[in-house]
Formats: C-alpha cells, structure tokens, sequence
C-alpha cells in the first residue's frame, strides 16, 4: 500500500467528509498535485470513500417515483428553454495562482535528526522475567518449560505464558512473578482457565496453583483481564486496591507514574476495594482514584480508550505531554528530559499504534505542535 | 443493476428519446449526485441540481450533438457547471484567489459500481465494531464527526481517530485486491 502521511490522512477523511478547513484543503491539494503516486492514492482512497457512500445512498432511490418528477416537470416547462453552460476559466486560472502559490511556498517539514534516529535504533529490548518460588530468576526470552512440584509453565516464542496444574491437593500456596519491562509484553493463561495480557513495564504475582478457596494476584503497571468462571472468587490486588470478581472481562491500570490508577469494567460485574471505598461497577464503568489524594469516583467511559492497548493501539485525550511521554517510555524504553518546562503542559488528542516506530510518532509530535526533539547523552532532549 | 453501453443508450435517442433518457438517468442519477454533492456538500442542492439537469435534458435536444465517447464528460461536465453556477449564486462575495478545488477524476464517479460496493461493504463488515461504527456513520451515512462523537458517546477526536484506523484498513485490504481496476482510470475513456 501506498504510504499516505498521518496529516494527509486526517484531511483526506476531512475533505471527504466536508469538515475541512481552507488552510488544510490547500495543504492536501499541494500534496495531491505533489507526485503521480500520491494523486493515484488519493483517487483510490476517494474511490472507495464514494463507492461507500453510494451503497448507503442506492438504498434509498426509488427510481420510477424519481423518474416521473423529472418527466412532470420537463412536461410543464416544455417550452422554456434556460439551460447553458459556463466554463469558469477565471476560477480556473485563480487555482492555478493559488497551487503555484502553495507549491512555490510550501514549507518542508524538518526531518528529525539523524542522532535521534541512531539513539531509537541503539535501544536494545530487555527479556521479560519469572521469579519462581523458590526466588530462581529466568529469563523469558526463548521458549523455555519449567517443571516445578505442582505446577508447569511454558513460554512461547509469541509470547504467552501457560500455566498448568499438576497435582490438585496442595496445602500451601507458593507465588511465581512475571515482571515485563518497558517496551515488553506478555499474555498469562492460568492454570483456572483465566488470561492476563500485560502491557508494558508491569508485573503479575500469580499462584503456583488454584485451590478451591480463594483466587488471587497482585498487579502492578497495567493488565487486562478475562477472567473464568468458577465458584470462587478472583481477587487482583494492586498497591492501593483490589478487585474482587466471579468470571467478567476488565482492565486495571495502576502505574506509580501515572495520575490515577483506573479500573474499567467490560464484561460482568466486580467489586472494588479500596481503604475507604467499596463499590460495585457495572459494564462501561470505571473506577478512578487519584494516586496523590487517593479521592475515588466511578464515571461511564468509552471502554476502547482504556482497553485498546492490548490490540497495540493506544488512545490519548487532551493528555499532558509529560504524561505522554511517560507513556511512550513505557513502550519504547528511553530517557527523555524536559528541557523547557512549559511544554510539560502541552495537551495532546491522538492515538498511536505500538508498532510504529517511536521515530514517526515523535516526527508526528513535532509536526502538530512547537516541539523539537534532540538527543544528548543517551537522552531525548525536550525543547 | 446491468446498465447498457453509452452508445447503446444514446443510438436509442432518436427513435425513442424518453426511454434512452431515462436509461442515462438509472445509470448515472446516483454517480452524478455524488458527484455534485463533492462540489455543493449539500446533498438536498445535489439532487436538486441533477434532477434540474436531467429534465433539460428531456427539454432540449443537446444530447444529439453529443458522440457515445464524450458523453460521459458532457454529463459530468454540465453537472459541476450548474454547481459552479450555484456556488457564484450563493456567494458572490467568495474570493476565488483564498480557495483552491480538490479534485477527483470524473471515473472516480464514473466508475462507481456494484462490484467495488460489495467488496468495500464486505471489507467494512470485518472492521472491529467501534471502528466499523465510526465508518459506517461518518464515510456511509455522510454524518458529521459532531454528532457520531454524541451518539457513539466518545469524543470527536476518538471517532477521527476510529475513522482513521477503518480507512486505513480498507486501503490495505482494497487497495491491492481492486487497484488493477483502478489503474486503468486515468487512460480508460468509453
């Protein structure tokens, strides 16, 4: 597929849908006429936008009663004839001003700087790690089986962890740990048929096994959780709460860098711990606590927005660029460094995909706002 | 709907002038609104203006002059004149020299048809259900961002958001499956 920049993509769908403004219609007309390839894409993409829309649009023809309009009025007005053409070669020869205008003074954007691009390639992906009972450490960076009394787990090359049971009547219960660094990833199917996927720099501390009693894990960072239905219930923890569950679908962001730690529900119904708080959520609800004055309240949210990570996409709204960044770091695993405090406040909308490079998205940073990136001693410079 | 050959349509003009008109009108009524409703956004004034065009057409006997091959461009053509013509009307203040014109080929229209509909709606059925939402009511449905964003209850940014991912999806999954049939848009004049 022909690449068609992010900017340029945001104006085709708003020429397209009749939501753009002058300023922006002049820049796509610029990258239109700007190369074969790229008028080529935007006829394919047109193409596919109208051909769309024609199939709403045909349902609602009706082309006898349509047809019998137009015959009544050409009847009526047999006699008048009124119809001309004009060809408008003054709004002609006016676009012709206004695309050499464009063309002649058309800003290109500043590439990012070669060093950045070095510094992004240079960073090298830490393996995930298990801590077992017994305080072994292993690095989860092939796909490795350990068998332990009890219990077996595996890992996989795509990054799954199974968990299986092998003897059902244990007494006590022992704690493995999975920690995920920065720019990691990992999904845990336990041994009770439940799964965790786990989103970068986060950790899960889950049962060697599952007796009948009790189900419970400890979370740090960010996890979703779909969670199978049996007689007991399902308890995760985080620093400062816990969500208690039967069988349900959630999400529990509780990262120590972030503002708030956020429970959504999905699916089901569970209910949340905290100190002072106890309260049941419905689906589309989440849980939201300050992390600072620890002040709780449950609101409706568009569930996407905080599940969406574990597809790989990430949606952000009026998010502070400090905030942002901290969150990039989480998926790319770099150091940055305000340089001019000011920008910390900026706010961003937007949504990246964890599989761009983290090259684009910062390009793609610069290009919307007063940003420049640079990078000094291994650190991203902010100003 | 199989439609006839231009030529086809237009040798019938002589002998049966209603009929061949009315067979331009089932091929083209749908492209040609489309098309005006590009230039006009306005899809009310869209329809108004082809419906207007087409009864002159029924009125006049311009469409004898016109040969099989040009006919196409003859209609397409004197469907932006009438939204030009519109446009000056509505505001004889517009500074032609602060607007430029996006332009998409008169075959993008022309070439709407059964076989692309079904294989974009069938992609569309196979987006995730937010973003197929934000597709079907913004690029099907010709809603305003604004009022998706209220109905789907997410913010506006979220549904452009959305919208993005969709089209993106179906230029991947579109644009190598159908490309070769729009390769030929820019030679290809019947």
């Amino acid at each position: 597929m022909y690449n068609i920049p992010e900017d340029i993509h945001e104006y085709i769908l708003d020429e397209l849908s009749g939501e753009i403004t002058n300023e922006n219609r002049n820049k796509l007309v610029c990258w239109i006429n700007d190369s074969e390839e790229n008028k080529k894409a935007w006829n394919v993409f047109s193409s596919i936008w109208l051909n769309g829309l024609a199939a709403e649009r045909e349902k609602d023809i009706n082309y006898g009663s349509l047809w019998n309009s137009v015959a009544i009025k050409s009847n009526k007005r047999r006699k008048k004839k009124i119809f001309f053409i004009i060809t408008s070669v003054a709004a002609s020869i006016a676009i012709l001003f206004v695309v050499a205008h464009l063309i002649l003074f058309n800003k290109n954007l500043e590439p990012i700087s070669v060093s950045l691009s070095e510094y992004v390639n240079s960073i090298e992906p830490v393996a995930p790690k298990l801590i077992l009972p017994s305080g072994e450490e292993i690095n989860l960076s092939e796909s490795i089986n350990i068998e332990k009394t009890g219990f077996i787990l595996s890992a996989d090359e795509d990054k799954n962890l199974i968990q299986t049971s092998s003897i059902s009547d244990i007494t006590t219960i022992e704690y493995n740990t999975l920690i995920i660094p920065k720019a990691g990833e990992y999904t845990l199917s336990l041994a009770d048929g439940s799964k965790v996927f786990l989103n970068s720099e986060s950790s899960i501390k889950f049962p060697s096994s599952f007796n009948s009693e009790t189900r419970e894990v400890w979370i740090t960072g960010e996890a979703y959780f779909i969670i199978a239905k049996k007689d007991s219930p399902f308890i995760a923890h985080t620093d400062n709460s816990s969500v208690k569950v039967l069988g349900t679908e959630f999400n529990i962001m509780a990262y120590e860098d972030e503002e708030a730690t956020e429970i959504t529900l999905v699916k089901g119904e569970i209910n949340v711990d905290t100190d002072n708080f106890s309260e049941k959520l419905r689906p589309g609800q989440q849980f939201r606590m300050d992390n600072q004055t620890l002040n709780a309240n449950i609101r409706m949210v568009d569930v996407d927005n905080y599940t969406m990570w574990k597809e790989g996409t990430q949606i952000f709204d009026d998010i502070r660029l400090e905030q942002l960044m901290v969150r990039l770091r989480r998926w790319y695993d770099f150091n940055f460094k305000f340089e001019n405090d000011k920008l910390k406040d900026k706010l961003f909308t937007g949504g990246f995909r964890k599989y761009d490079s983290l090259e684009k998205i910062l390009n793609m940073i610069e290009n919307v706002n007063d940003v420049h990136f640079t990078v000094k001693d291994n650190t991203i410079i902010i100003d | 709907m199989v439609h006839d050959s231009d030529s086809n349509i237009l040798s019938l003009l002589r002998k049966d002038k209603a009929t061949s008109i009315r067979m331009l009108f089932e091929k083209y009524y749908l492209k040609l609104v489309i098309y005006a409703e590009f230039n006009i956004k306005d899809r009310n004034i869209a329809e108004d203006i082809v419906q207007e065009f087409f009864v002159k057409l029924l009125e006049d006997n311009y469409l004898k002059t016109v040969s099989s091959t040009a006919l196409r461009s003859y209609l397409f053509t004197s469907v932006r004149n009438s939204c030009r013509t519109y446009l000056s009307k509505k505001d004889t203040l517009k500074d032609f020299l602060d607007i430029s014109e996006v332009e998409i080929p008169d075959e993008v229209f022309a070439n709407i048809d059964e076989e692309r509909i079904n294989k974009i709606m069938s992609e569309i059925e196979l987006l995730p259900e937010r973003t197929r939402m934000a597709v079907q009511n913004v690029m099907l449905k010709g809603k305003k961002y604004k009022d998706v964003a209220t109905e789907m209850g997410i913010s506006v940014n979220t549904v452009k958001f959305l919208l993005k991912e969709g089209t993106k999806r179906l230029r991947e999954r579109l644009s190598e499956d159908t490309l070769n049939l729009y390769f030929f848009l820019s030679s290809k004049i019947i």
